[in-house]
């Protein structure tokens, strides 16, 4: 093993590498062997840390915004996910988007369901009346910048505060290690109209199972 | 300070530079998990072992999920995958085609099937409209992909005309071909490969089966070199899995076993990049990896 890799792992462990620099220096002493230490062992730890990799493993994680409409539509997802292809999913939840993105770039999350009102300001682009070229640009930005790929919207157009478009959005590392996704998640394209949205908000919203929720939905359309 | 600083530097060698004595180096055997980690390590310990032996050199086996092993291969040597893995190694990430394992009746090539039971009556896949199928993994060319492609050339599409799943966990061929003899799925996609050995295991009987499809042949699984590894030493492996006789055999954990009937194969051929290509041409039909668009 690397000497540095068995340091970092005793410093994650019992910070026996504190007893093996005072060792180390022990022929020397006052403020410079302080600083000399503390210099050595950010070094080491930048040089060997390894680097966050949750992502594409057999489990695939959904990130959304912790709220109502991000509980269920994740729940719609990870379950014709898990039903279809016997994928693992979980989701993780956020506070808000920066927190969120932070977790896509971080490789903790493969998924996300986005909406396009929110993905223009994330793009750095003016709001668009025309919804389909909104679409059209936020799919080709995210995929061309942020290898994201969108998929068709659930239907629904009052996501988002106002007329939008809601979408899965999946990485494309996923889609070639999953290569059966684009079929299964393509299936939810356009199933959930406006009134059927609000409806299962409102289930959520008064209590009711998110999973539960998701699941009645799927089954009621025969896609699970 | 100046003690510190040589210190600093030493360290940094010992975590980025390789090793001065690279021919001495652990060499990695990345295995594709075929039905579960234990029963990989199971079977390919041996060979393992035999090729340390045999070429004076230390390899360390790994067994690897078909899903991470685009993400793992740039840490490993040798890989040991299904034809679609290679194909997308091959493109993605330099791998190259060294040796392909014979097992079965048609030897370093496999097909898949679409298996029903006879008593459901589903003679031709026309007959397959409107009904339950299960799948394989889905990076299995001949327990997923082969099958998509026979569906979508005679005009069934998965998403519109069927109802399908892919079963969870480990086994899945296994979980495929009982999910139809039990009656759970109308109809399986089974690679050729398992279905026989399940008949000659005496575990099904192949008089219940109807298959009402074969995929085209396509080559089986295989062994590959990445690009760590010089070339030398990458034609003294191949010739080494080239040279295995039905007979060697290597001690592992205290026990003498035959290689090649441990790794459940009759032996490893030559087989060329370009043997490759009707997989990469069903890849593209089906929309799979690594030409997949969206």
């Amino acid at each position: 093993m690397p000497l540095c890799l068995s340091m970092h792992r005793n410093w994650r462990g019992r910070f026996e590498s504190r007893q093996f620099f005072e060792l180390l220096c022990a022929d020397q002493t006052g403020r410079l062997i302080i600083v000399k230490k503390v210099l050595l062992m950010l070094a080491l730890l930048f040089i060997c840390l390894p680097k966050a990799d949750a992502c594409v493993g057999k489990t695939l994680y959904i990130g959304v915004i912790d709220s109502a409409e991000g509980q269920v539509l994740s729940e719609i997802l990870s379950t014709i996910i898990n039903e279809r292809t016997g994928t693992t999913v979980k989701t993780r939840y956020y506070k808000n988007t920066q927190d969120l993105y932070e977790a896509v770039s971080m490789k903790q999350v493969d998924m996300l369901i986005e909406n396009t009102t929110r993905a223009m300001k994330i793009i750095d682009k003016p709001a668009d009346s025309d919804l389909q070229r909104t679409y059209e640009t936020v799919k080709s930005m995210y995929e061309k910048n942020r290898g994201l790929i969108w998929f068709k919207p659930f239907g629904f157009l009052n996501g988002g505060g106002g007329q939008s478009y809601t979408a899965p959005v999946l990485k494309v590392e996923v889609l070639n290690n999953f290569p059966a996704l684009p079929r299964v998640v393509g299936k939810l394209a356009g199933t959930i109209s406006d009134e059927t949205y609000a409806r299962l908000i409102k289930s959520v919203e008064s209590g009711e199972k998110a999973k539960k929720v998701a699941k009645d939905f799927l089954k009621s359309r025969k896609l699970i | 300070m100046k003690r510190a600083v040589i210190f600093f530097l030493v360290l940094l060698a010992s975590c980025n530079a390789p090793s001065a004595k690279e021919e001495k180096r652990t060499y990695k055997i990345g295995y594709m998990i075929c039905n579960s980690e234990q029963e990989t390590l199971h079977r390919f310990k041996p060979l393992t072992a035999y090729l340390s032996k045999k070429l004076d050199v230390p390899f360390e086996a790994s067994a690897i999920d078909t899903v991470d092993f685009t993400r793992q291969v740039d840490t490993l040597d040798f890989t040991h995958t299904n034809s679609l893995l290679y194909v997308i190694m091959n493109r993605n990430h330099g791998v190259e085609i060294l040796a392909a394992e014979k097992a079965g009746s048609n030897g370093a090539r496999a097909k898949g099937l679409i298996i029903t039971l006879k008593k459901s009556g589903i003679r031709g896949v026309s007959n397959l409209k409107g009904k339950s199928m299960v799948f394989g993994p889905m990076l299995g060319p001949t327990s997923y992909m082969s099958q998509l492609d026979i569906l979508l050339r005679n005009g069934i599409d998965p998403e519109k005309d069927l109802t399908y799943s892919i079963p969870p966990g480990s086994y899945k061929h296994e979980k495929v071909i009982y999910g139809v003899l039990f009656g759970k799925y109308d109809a399986g996609a089974a690679p050729l490969m398992d279905f026989e050995r399940m008949v000659s295991d005496g575990r099904i009987d192949r008089n219940e089966f109807e298959v009402v499809a074969e995929g085209e042949l396509i080559p089986y699984c295989n062994v590959a070199v990445t690009q760590k590894v010089d070339d030398g030493f990458a034609k003294r492996f191949k010739q080494a899995l080239l040279d295995i006789k039905k007979d060697d055999t290597v001690e592992v954990d205290g026990e003498v076993v035959k290689v090649l009937e441990r790794a459940m194969v009759d032996g490893y051929t030559d087989v060329q990049d370009k043997d490759f290509d009707a997989v990469r041409e069903m890849a593209k039909r089906t929309n799979m990896p690594p030409y997949q668009r969206f």
